[in-house]
């Protein structure tokens, strides 16, 4: 399901010349392909929103015709209400994230990246589908074995279905492919975490580091991080900001502190007239600021917020009624969708093999069938008798089923001259049967 | 069978061959090989077997190869090799010699007259290949008319018809004699065409590789013209160029010009003299046929040579004035992984290194924070 390409905005300056960019993560699909703003991003889940309500409405419609059609009795369609609304679809999202993140660490015990990784994809895969459409508790362990694979931290199939009780391989294995496809096949993201991790290095190079107050900072930091997960601040933000603010919001003294160092550098003209290149980082202190302020807020808005699971259970009930029957594999209307695609497959090999019969036809028409050579014996010879009795080795009489054509040294084509016994296997010539036959 | 000698027969398949492989015109139709002492014919009509100059062509056999009259096999004798007679019947070396060294006698499988010197090798796994090999060759050699030889398609047609249907008599023996009739009233009636066909055959099989062979030398000829040529010139700008700044550092404005002149003049007639030799369209051929379309080197459809996409080059960055590193290069870092990094001898054998896994930390910290968020 397609997204129309207003609701994305064109992401900033790439490399559609030959120029590099300003930096590698300019350069980076992460860049060119995912930053949105806050309106577009509400935009574009309204109108996902709506059109999978409408598909959804239509293929319930078609699910009760093709139901009544295999008579069966049918369910009439939920009501318009019913359908979940932007805000359900975000909270399950949510859910599910946080779900990736528990069976990551106590299931798995794979590194935060994969689990950042997994997150990432979940929340790219609903910026271009539907909850409705494709439920989360299918999409999600893909996810994870993906992010899992992109990562370099593959998890085998067999342990990973073994912590998912309800799942098959399949589940996961038919929709990996959509979600690569959904995701553009753009599958490095690149997580915070690094550029918190170099912040925390950066800090320490000072006269006099505060290197207790930064050990210290660190963990707080990571947990901010990790509460950055569930919110959509990877898409607005990039993540050298993201990680800032995280540090500034454990100790907001710490980074002003190093930001007031690392602007002081400039010369003291007034900082409207400098231009943007030449300040330091590319930007004017308080506007870093203000988006740092802007981070946090949104941190300790949505990330920080518990996840009422009743609500997630009730939202999932719903879900039930609403899903797309159409992807569902049980329902009448998977089951004529699916003998539909197989008989276009079908129509559409017998097509290939027409035409090739057409193109045989051709061929005949133009030199006719196939001659039968009559038989070439002469009268006087053909009631001789076969002169060479059938030769013996040890009175069993030798056969022509040799595993081997016999070593024929023709250096002429070698198909096409044989005769083939039942084994397929092409003789050498008929061997004894016709030697001392008159030709 | 114990008792033949084997040896006298080697000579009758190699002269056999011999006289086979020497003739590029074939044997014509008075030459029967092997008439006997009596003059009488023998009532074979071809040579048989597979003229090959190349050699390559080796002698088919097989595993089950017995001969069919003194049933001999591989096992009792391993140098086993199965002869064909121009009645394609199979024998093996030591009954030819047995049968045929005292003079012609009848074939032991149809009576015919043959001689010891008549046998071949066979080269097809069948027989009746063979045979039909060796008499469309002998009809080749005599019904070589060609299309233009005839008015209409249609007459052609007819020709190749009955060719065809003498052809189907001979391999399946039937009427024999009064195809062989036929076939002698073709030949006498169209004697002289025959004989000018024959020779543009042979002509043509000549001319193609001679032919070849000339375009091949002169290509290899123009492409050493063109790169002396062009060494020329640059020996010649370069000489110019040299000349050319020494009047002008003498302060001879005048005499640099003239110079300037000069050389371009002399390249011009260098050129028209290359041109002489070379045509200028087969000079420009070569660089209009890599024809390149103007797609950018982003594209995946792409077909010019090689461009290397810039990446963003660290060191010439703008990014790398906002961080330094610092002066002892380490930093106070608790990860486990870091930490086996610094004490693991096998890390720092490979040349692994610490500073650039956290400069590339920090770099990835300071490249972007600068970036606005989209509104």
């Amino acid at each position: 399901m397609t997204i129309s390409n207003d609701a994305q905005p064109e992401a900033g300056p790439s490399t559609s010349g030959l120029t590099p960019g300003p930096s590698p993560y300019h350069e980076s699909s992460q860049f060119r392909h995912w930053r949105y703003s806050p309106s577009s991003l509400l935009s574009i889940r309204e109108e996902l929103n709506g059109k999978s309500v409408e598909i959804v409405a239509r293929n319930t419609e078609l699910e009760k015709e093709a139901q009544i059609s295999l008579g069966h009795s049918y369910t009439d369609p939920p009501p318009p209400t019913a359908y979940l609304t932007v805000s359900d679809e975000l909270l399950l999202l949510r859910f599910y994230c946080s779900q990736i993140t528990q069976i990551c660490r106590r299931g798995f015990g794979l590194p935060d990246v994969v689990e950042s990784t997994a997150i990432s994809y979940l929340k790219r895969f609903y910026l271009k589908n539907s909850v409705m459409e494709w439920h989360p508790k299918n999409i999600m362990p893909t996810c994870l074995f993906l992010a899992a694979k992109t990562t370099n931290y593959p998890i085998l199939m067999d342990q990973f279905i073994s912590k998912f009780s309800k799942l098959s391989p399949d589940d996961i294995l038919d929709t990996e492919f959509l979600v690569a496809q959904s995701l553009g096949f753009e599958f490095w993201v690149r997580s915070p975490e690094k550029a918190l991790r170099g912040w925390s290095l950066d800090l320490q190079n000072q006269p006099d580091p505060p290197i207790g107050l930064i050990q210290k900072t660190l963990p707080d930091a990571l947990k901010n991080l990790a509460h950055c997960l569930l919110t959509d601040l990877e898409f607005i933000y990039t993540p050298s900001q993201i990680g800032l603010a995280c540090f500034h919001l454990s100790n907001s003294q710490l980074v002003e502190d190093y930001l007031e160092r690392k602007y002081s550098t400039e010369s003291t003209e007034d900082e409207d007239e400098v231009e943007i290149e030449k300040l330091t980082f590319g930007m004017r202190k308080d506007r870093l600021l203000e988006i740092l302020s802007n981070i946090e807020a949104t941190i300790e808005k949505d990330g920080q917020s518990e996840i009422d699971l009743k609500k997630v259970k009730e939202i999932d009930k719903r879900l039930k009624n609403c899903t797309n029957p159409e992807k569902i594999p049980g329902t009448a209307l998977y089951v004529k969708r699916k003998r539909e695609k197989e008989t276009a497959e079908a129509a559409s090999k017998a097509a290939k093999t027409a035409k090739a019969a057409a193109a045989a036809l051709d061929r005949e028409s133009v030199f006719g069938s196939d001659l039968s050579i009559p038989s070439s014996k002469s009268p006087a010879l053909s009631d001789r008798k076969p002169l060479s009795p059938r030769v013996t080795m040890n009175g069993v009489p030798v056969t022509s089923g040799i595993t081997r054509p016999g070593g024929a040294e023709v250096a002429l084509e070698d198909d096409g001259m044989g005769v083939k016994d039942e084994n397929g296997i092409v003789m050498g010539g008929k061997g004894l049967r016709d030697v001392g036959l008159p030709l | 069978m114990s008792s033949s000698s084997r040896v006298p027969m080697r000579k009758a398949p190699a002269s056999a061959s011999s006289s086979r492989g020497k003739a590029q015109i074939p044997v014509r139709k008075g030459q029967r090989v092997g008439t006997n002492a009596k003059g009488t014919e023998d009532g074979y009509l071809y040579v048989a077997g597979v003229r090959d100059p190349s050699k390559r062509v080796t002698e088919y056999r097989t595993e089950q190869d017995v001969c069919p009259i003194c049933h001999t096999d591989r096992q009792f004798n391993q140098n086993l090799r199965l002869l064909v007679s121009p009645c394609y019947h199979k024998m093996c070396e030591s009954c030819i010699d047995r049968l045929f060294t005292l003079g012609p006698e009848p074939c032991p499988q149809c009576g015919r007259i043959l001689r010891k010197v008549n046998f071949a090798h066979q080269t097809f796994e069948d027989l009746k290949v063979e045979k039909e090999v060796a008499v469309r060759r002998r009809m080749a050699q005599v019904f070589n008319k060609r299309r233009e030889d005839f008015g209409s398609d249609k007459e052609y047609d007819n020709y190749l018809e009955e060719v065809e249907d003498l052809t189907f008599n001979l391999l399946n023996d039937i009427d024999v004699e009064k195809t062989e009739k036929r076939i002698s009233e073709f030949e006498k009636s169209n004697a002289s065409l025959i004989a000018t066909n024959q020779e543009k055959a042979a002509l043509e099989a000549m001319s193609q590789a001679e032919r070849e062979e000339v375009e091949r030398r002169a290509r290899e000829e123009r492409m050493r013209m063109v790169e002396e040529a062009e060494r020329v010139e640059k020996e010649e700008e370069e000489r110019v160029k040299k000349e050319v700044t020494e009047a002008l550092a003498k302060g001879d404005s005048r005499l640099a010009r003239e110079l300037e002149m000069q050389s371009r003049t002399a390249k011009q007639l260098r050129q028209e003299a290359l041109f002489k030799f070379i045509p200028p369209s087969l000079l420009l051929q070569q660089s209009t046929q890599d024809e390149i379309q103007h797609l950018s080197p982003l594209s995946p459809n792409y077909n010019g040579p090689f461009v290397p996409i810039p990446y963003s080059d660290p060191d010439t960055a703008h990014y790398n004035q906002w961080y330094e590193l610092k002066v002892d290069g380490d930093y106070v870092d608790g990860r486990l992984g870091v930490i086996f990094a610094k004490t693991d001898e096998r890390v720092r054998g490979g040349g692994w290194d610490l500073g650039l896994f956290w400069e590339m930390e920090i770099r990835a910290a300071v490249e972007a924070v600068g970036v606005e968020p989209l509104v």
